[in-house]
């Protein structure tokens, strides 16, 4: 490393870039300065080095342009909406084979018509906590999560975005919920076992992928040939 | 006043977009070159700080305009050397026809030209 590299490297400590972006972004601002250097000493300058570094105006406002400079538009997409759909559509997909494999259909009660009290060809799903599809159905969200997570993680999403990737399956359940209980009446048991329980098993399995930083492809805008 | 406070940023980033383009049209450049072709080719008018230029640079990047890529010189020193794309000289063009109308409305005004 050059001591231009070092100089550079110091200011931009804690630039919010993936590893390979802040090396390329380091390498490139140092070679800048050491050929500015060098036309400085070719052209006899009395402080070349301090007339160098003058050449950056202001380190704090390049540690936060570059960052901005290099996100993409579709970036907040790529990270946290399509992880996200796809823990929602894994959770709803995992939701209906438990319901369609461990509850067995009841018939409908006749609320306001015949004597009888049931209908024939009306048949009733209840899915609730009590029965036998939440549990199973709450033991594949730490997967969906997970998923989710590290897929956010290699698209270069900060932990923050992973997690709000991973817990989607719950908001899209705290949507629901709250159209619900708009609807009809509101239960307290309803968010806490659709909503709170899910996400914290969500965020269970999307645990490991919110540390570190984010995988190396993450907004790979950069052509590196050579590199 | 508010309105001018506002505008400066655009007007700024405008013009370093245009000034970049324009001298990447004339061929691939590294940013050191960038800044120094700018600075000379506009007599010192127009110079580029480096927490400005790079910004700027990545920024047209991201968006297509340009493409960059490591190169090494015949000394050994590796530069990342920026290339206009097809997306870039398509932007140069109506960004080149929006800064002659605005300096022709600025001199009709000022009438910069008379003096």
């Amino acid at each position: 490393m050059s001591d231009w590299e070092r100089i550079v490297a110091e200011r931009l400590a804690g630039i919010k870039l993936t590893d390979e972006q802040r090396r390329e972004v380091v390498a490139e601002i140092a070679g800048h300065l050491e050929e500015a250097h060098q036309e400085l000493l070719r052209t006899g300058s009395p402080d070349p080095a301090g007339q160098t570094l003058r050449q950056v105006s202001d380190w704090k406002a390049l540690r936060r342009n570059i960052p901005r400079a290099k996100e993409d538009r579709m970036s907040f997409a790529r990270k946290v909406v399509l992880p996200g759909v796809i823990a929602v559509m894994l959770a709803i997909a995992a939701l209906k084979l438990a319901v369609y494999f461990l509850i067995t259909p009841q018939p409908c009660e006749a609320p306001t018509v015949g004597a009888s009290g049931l209908i024939a060809d009306c048949v009733s799903i209840l899915v609730s906590a009590d029965g036998p599809a939440y549990l199973p159905w709450l033991a594949t969200l730490p997967l969906a999560g997970a998923l989710a997570a590290a897929l956010a993680r290699r698209f270069g999403a900060r932990p923050a975005q992973r997690l709000a990737a991973a817990i989607s399956p719950a908001l899209y359940l705290g949507v629901d919920t709250l159209v619900l209980g708009l609807q009809s009446e509101f239960y307290w048991r309803v968010p806490v076992y659709w909503v709170v329980i899910p996400a914290m098993a969500c965020a269970l399995g999307a645990w490991p992928f919110l540390r570190g930083r984010s995988d190396s492809i993450a907004a790979n805008t950069v052509v590196t040939a050579g590199s | 006043m508010g309105k001018q406070q506002r505008a400066s940023p655009q007007i700024k980033r405008g013009s370093a977009e245009l000034a970049v383009l324009a001298v990447l049209a004339e061929a691939p450049l590294h940013g050191y070159e960038i800044a120094r072709r700018i600075r000379e080719q506009s007599e010192g008018v127009v110079a580029f700080d480096v927490a400005a230029l790079y910004p700027v640079l990545y920024g047209m990047e991201t968006r297509g305009w340009v493409t960059a890529a490591w190169e090494e010189t015949p000394s050994g020193r590796r530069r990342r050397c920026y290339r206009l794309t097809t997306d870039g000289k398509r932007r140069l063009a109506p960004l080149r026809r929006e800064w002659r109308e605005f300096f022709r409305g600025l001199n009709r005004l000022t009438r910069f030209s008379d003096v």
